[in-house]
């Protein structure tokens, strides 16, 4: 009986493996080429769980992440410390080294990636001397990013990455120069099929942040804790740097047209996408306008519900205040004691009327119109939520002020002017042509002001506002060559563009020059000119022909006398440029 | 290179040490007295317990003449033919096998070796140079800790005793089998490395002669080509070639390339891959920027206090003195006779200069008896590498007067010269450790230079098969092991391990330190006073005194290493290579007297 019940147990047992396993095979069944395979292998699929769905699948990497038997984290340690050990050091070889095998034990951590590349790029760099050591290592991390995007090739932050430190090491470091050369001619970063003209910095550097923004567009993966009015604006902003650096190295022609045309397409599209905000509404950048049309006309709606409510509210409030508290706001800031402080804020705080608070004050005086007030209200007040964030992402991503410059770098003003202060810039530097950098000089002051008087929302404070003011002192150095100063009247009448040097002179270079036009301006009733130059221009550039005549012969004069120092000054000035 | 600790002349290493301290030898001998004094007072002790003061007293003098007669009549035939039956032994426990695991790690190197870094060979040399360190102390190991206990276990010690041989016989034979057996596996090891090294980093360019360009002379004629060669190996290099097409590839990852220019340029293989540079080392000093004596320059705020700095447009200067030159070191160039000398130089910038333009740094050379000093020569600083400068023996001194440089500048006495270098801009500086200027010796073998750096590998591995059987004599096998694998970490971490025990490292002893890590307070801050606090700090004291103790017996094993000679391409000094061989015979003398008297106590040896 005992042998028969066993052999039941057992077959019992069999046959309730042999069922399970039909489940166990709909399970986990897995995939092919052809076949979806199994529910797990499917919910694999969807959800990209799968490894070879974060990127290249690595056999070494895999060997020894299992050959250290459950000691990944102790080993990592030991990694992370020799390295840093290796860095203080100095033995960037054994450094490199000791990254390649962190890598091999933890090549999905993204922390990792970025904080060694980071080093190699930035730390690691600046540890040596020669300009062409530095560009090496700047690549080793370039090349340390592209290694781990190949591991999480999907990875916003590290493909985002890469185009910050392709654009902004390259492009941006005190040796850009060289870099920027250094990374055109390197054939070994470059496929060979890149042509030169796409060889450019910014231009791969606009490459990988647009891959970045791709990957979130098709939802392969979030851009997490990226802020959007950044992460979006990247590849539009690689592509300005494209245009602002190759003016720099004096290239004005359809080239430097195009790049800014584009750029102004992709700004455009920047401001018309719409993006998740942190309070979870579609807003875009573009949309300012229209939102805030809309928030006024709710307003209007609103007011039109209960005219003057706001103002009885208010009396109604006042009503409430003690006499300490009126005395307390009556008083100056300055004067008010700490308890009247204490006393004023209260008070102010009772007259402070929010939409909430009139809402109230409606239902309760009109409580038929209670459902329509409390949906009027609650509408406005997301709508005035939304309008906020619009402005503040604005603000963030510095929306207006790019926008302003696409549009002012397109104008023929603003090539010509660049142009010219570029060949002023060389005729000093190279020719040692004071008088012919002079004269190129102030003819492209005077397309400055032109242009930027055709577009007024560029602020003179602004980025660009600070390039013409390095014009400027270039152009201040020319004249003290001359002999000659902005300080005198009659260059300081002729100059268009004071305010943009007063903007941008916080070390004082030219304090004295200014000064001075400030106190001629206060001096005189009517103010001097702004910006765009005199209100009376054709009386101006009378005068300013009769001067320049006038300056032509001491100018001749004296460059006999600073003709034996031309030749020594050069070079110096181009060493303080660089 | 970096060498942080100076290498002493092997004499004075044995008789005299560094500065405030004392020689090898009468250091042996303290610890020597030490140790006998330890050991009579413990065995006397065991022995009073079990047979009272006079019969313990008995025994112990008993044992000890006879301990000193045994070692008067070792016999060198039985000791070898003991190690040859250890040979036997560890071969019947499949020792090739570790063999075979260190040709594994070598295939699967390149897994995390790459050749795309500035000094591949560094990489590489660091790589099978550690990893035969590592592989040979662990079969040195295990291969010490459990033969004799196996032998007890088994009883087959029975078979050795039962021969007329004597106790410190089987001790000396153990340690010699092992160390023959080990030198054997140690030589493959090299030589699979060399060939791996060899292998892995051994290449040639192509030159498209269509991408040459050509350089031409002020009449048009063809002076010369430039352009690079094909990218292989992570590199390429450029070149500069004469009219005929032959010449250099320029130096890249630490090699070059001779090329020949008949029928189209051809790229030899790569050359200079290993070297033995030969340093003759000088004295370092320092003035500061108004010309003060000082014995370091400034510091830079580096974390690494390995180098100290000079100002740059000052007074300041990095002074060498070099002892020992001779007319012989001169070599002849296309300028004249020079002496060769090998310069790294670390720049720090606190300005960036002109980008591009290296710092420009001057040197001088003075005869330190007569204060004769030649005109500056000025230099560019390649920073963090060995720049490899000659020196005119025709030169010019400060007062504009033509000088020799053997016959005014080195003394006759001693072949003394003194070596001034300064950094010639403003606001930039220079740092210098000792090693990091050197007279330029011709290079060495590198294959010589390897055996040397195995042979510091060799001492490792024989220190530790000595301490191991010496521990298994008395331990069973696990418990030897535990015991060798703890003389090893410690000897590892032998300065860590001072530090504690001197109170020169944060966090205290260990009581303090395992209070600390329970109750997760930082090392930095002080203990709250109490009483539990004078309690830590009382029992720590007694440990950090044992710790002391132990740290004089423990070998430093992180200075046996003469890797990074190899993977800087530096000649091992052979006073170097001396004073390990002679620790590692005082380490061997004293395991395995030690050993000899811990077989004494197990009854079958007696």
């Amino acid at each position: 009986m005992n042998e028969r019940r066993s052999l039941y147990r057992k077959m019992a047992y069999l046959l309730a493996a042999g069922v399970l396993l039909f489940p166990i095979a709909q399970l986990g069944n897995p995939s092919t080429r052809q076949e979806e395979g199994g529910t797990l292998a499917k919910i694999r699929a969807d959800y990209d769980l799968g490894q070879s769905d974060l990127g290249e699948i690595d056999p070494a990497s895999e060997t020894i992440r299992l050959a250290t038997l459950g000691l990944r984290g102790i080993a990592v340690s030991m990694l992370w410390s020799k390295g840093n050990d290796y860095k203080k050091r100095e033995d960037w070889t054994n450094y490199r080294a000791t990254l390649t095998q962190l890598a091999k034990l933890q090549p999905y951590f993204i922390t990792f990636w970025r904080y060694q590349a980071w080093n190699l790029t930035y730390n690691v760099s600046v540890e040596l001397d020669d300009v062409r050591d530095r560009y090496y290592y700047v690549r080793r991390g370039i090349e340390f990013l592209k290694e781990g995007t190949k591991y999480n090739r999907d990875s916003p932050y590290l493909l985002a990455e890469l185009g910050w430190f392709i654009g902004n090491k390259v492009g941006r470091a005190d040796e850009q120069k060289v870099y920027r050369r250094l990374f055109r001619a390197d054939d070994d970063y470059h496929p060979e099929d890149r042509p030169t003209e796409q060889r450019d910095n910014w231009l791969v550097s606009k490459t990988w942040y647009q891959e970045a923004v791709d990957v979130v567009d098709s939802g392969r993966k979030s851009m997490g804790k990226k802020n959007p009015a950044t992460f979006f604006a990247d590849p539009p902003r690689s592509q300005m740097n494209y245009g602002e650096a190759i003016q720099k190295e004096g290239v004005f022609t359809r080239i430097s047209e195009r790049a800014w045309e584009l750029a102004g397409e992709m700004w455009e599209d920047f401001g018309n996408r719409q993006f998740k905000s942190s309070r979870g509404f579609l807003i875009s950048m573009n949309g300012l306008d229209k939102q805030q049309e809309l928030v006024d006309k709710l307003q209007a709606d609103f007011d039109a519900l209960s005219p003057g409510v706001e103002a009885e509210l208010l009396e109604i409030r006042r009503a409430t205040l003690t006499e300490e508290e009126r005395a307390a706001m009556e008083k100056d800031y300055a004067e008010r004691s700490e308890e009247e402080v204490e006393l004023a804020l209260s008070g102010e705080d009772k007259l402070n009327i929010n939409d909430k608070a009139i809402a109230e004050y409606v239902i309760e005086k009109r409580p038929d119109t209670m459902a329509q007030v409390r949906k009027l209200s609650s509408r406005l007040a997301q709508e005035r939520s939304k309008l906020f964030l619009i402005r503040n992402n604005r603000d963030v991503a510095n929306f207006a002020y790019w926008k302003t410059r696409c549009e002012f770098e397109q104008t023929e003003q603003a090539r010509q002017a660049h142009r010219l202060s570029y060949a002023a810039t060389r005729a000093f530097l190279d020719d040692a042509d004071l008088l012919g950098s002079k004269k190129l000089f102030e003819e492209g002051f005077d397309l400055w002001a032109e242009a930027m008087e055709q577009n007024p929302g560029l602020e003179v404070d602004s980025p660009t506002g600070a390039d013409i003011a390095e014009f400027v002192k270039t152009y201040a150095r020319v004249l003290a060559q001359l002999d000659k100063s902005l300080v005198d009247p009659e260059l300081a009448d002729k100059f268009p563009l004071w305010e943009v040097l007063e903007a941008n002179d916080p070390e004082r270079d030219l304090a004295a020059a200014i000064d001075a036009w400030r106190a001629r301006q206060e001096a005189s009733p009517s103010g001097l000119p702004q910006i765009g130059g005199s209100s009376e221009d054709g009386a101006d550039e009378d005068v300013a022909d009769d001067s320049q005549q006038e300056a032509s012969e001491p100018e001749g004069g004296s460059e006999a006398e600073t003709g034996e120092q031309q030749p020594a000054s050069p070079p110096n000035a181009e060493a303080s440029v660089e | 290179m970096v060498l942080e600790e100076e290498i002493l002349p092997y004499l004075q290493w044995l008789t005299g040490g560094p500065e405030g301290s004392i020689g090898a030898i009468p250091w042996f001998f303290v610890i020597v007295f030490a140790l006998l004094v330890l050991g009579l007072l413990l065995g006397f002790a065991i022995s009073a317990a079990r047979h009272g003061p006079l019969g313990g007293g008995d025994r112990v003098y008993r044992t000890l003449t006879a301990g000193f007669r045994e070692m008067t009549h070792l016999s060198g035939r039985r000791i070898w033919a003991l190690a040859r039956l250890a040979i036997k032994e560890a071969l019947r426990r499949r020792v090739v096998v570790a063999l075979i695991v260190f040709l594994v790690i070598l295939l699967f190197a390149s897994w995390f070796l790459k050749a795309d870094h500035k000094d591949p060979t560094k990489l590489y040399m660091s790589f099978v140079l550690t990893a035969t360190t590592y592989l040979m102390l662990g079969i040195a190991l295990v291969l010490s800790a459990f033969s004799l206990p196996t032998d007890f276990k088994t009883k087959t010690i029975y078979t050795v005793v039962t021969k007329p041989v004597r106790s410190g016989e089987i001790v000396l034979g153990r340690i010699l089998g092992f160390s023959l057996l080990g030198t054997v596996m140690l030589l493959i090891m090299a030589l699979s490395s060399y060939v791996f090294v060899i292998r892995s980093l051994s290449h040639a360019h192509e030159i498209d002669a269509a991408n040459l360009r050509r350089i031409e002379g002020p009449g048009g004629e063809v002076i010369g080509y430039e352009g690079r060669t094909t990218r292989d190996l992570y590199h390429r290099h450029t070149i500069d070639l004469g009219s005929e097409k032959s010449g250099t590839a320029i130096v890249e990852n630490g090699h070059y390339h001779t090329i020949e220019g008949e029928d189209g340029p051809v790229v030899s293989s790569s050359q200079g891959l290993l070297r033995a540079r030969q340093p003759l080392y000088g004295k370092l000093r320092y003035l500061d920027r108004k010309g003060v004596d000082k014995e370091r320059g400034i510091s830079v705020g580096s974390e690494w206090t390995y180098r100290s700095f000079i100002e740059g447009n000052s007074q300041a200067a990095a002074i060498w003195t070099f002892r020992g030159l001779d007319a012989s070191q001169v070599i002849e160039t296309e300028s004249g006779e020079q002496l060769p000398v090998g310069l790294i130089v670390r720049v720090f910038k606190t300005h960036k200069g002109i980008i591009g333009k290296a710092i420009t740094g001057g040197i001088q050379v003075r005869n330190p008896e007569t204060g004769l000093t030649s005109e500056l020569y000025p230099f560019e600083a390649l920073d963090a590498q060995v720049d490899e400068q000659n020196i005119p023996r025709k030169l010019t001194s400060t007062e504009n007067e033509p000088i020799d440089l053997f016959d005014d500048i080195v003394t006759e006495k001693g072949g003394r010269m003194e070596l001034i270098v300064q950094c010639l801009e403003r606001g930039q500086y220079f740092g210098f450790a000792q090693p990091d200027c050197y007279i330029r010796l011709p290079d060495a073998s590198p294959a010589w230079n390897l055996v040397k750096v195995y042979s510091s590998i060799w001492v490792q591995m024989v220190i530790v098969v000595a301490i191991g059987v010496s521990a298994s004599t008395l331990l069973n096998g696990p418990v030897a092991m535990l015991f060798t694998v703890s003389f090893i970490l410690l000897g590892f971490f032998k300065d860590f391990f001072e530090g504690v025990a001197t109170g020169t490292e944060y966090g205290g002893g260990p009581v303090e330190s395992l209070y600390r890590l329970l109750t997760q307070k930082n090392i930095i801050t002080d203990l709250d006073p109490g009483a539990g606090a004078t309690f830590i700090q009382s029992v720590d004291s007694v440990l950090k005194l044992f710790m002391l103790a132990i740290a004089q017996v423990l070998p430093d094993f992180s200075s046996f290493s003469t890797v990074g000679f190899a993977a800087y391409g530096f000649n091992v000094p052979p006073d170097r290579v001396l004073q390990d061989l002679t620790i590692c015979l005082a380490y061997v003398a004293g395991t395995a007297v030690v050993g000899y008297f811990l077989l004494r106590t197990r009854e079958v040896a007696k």
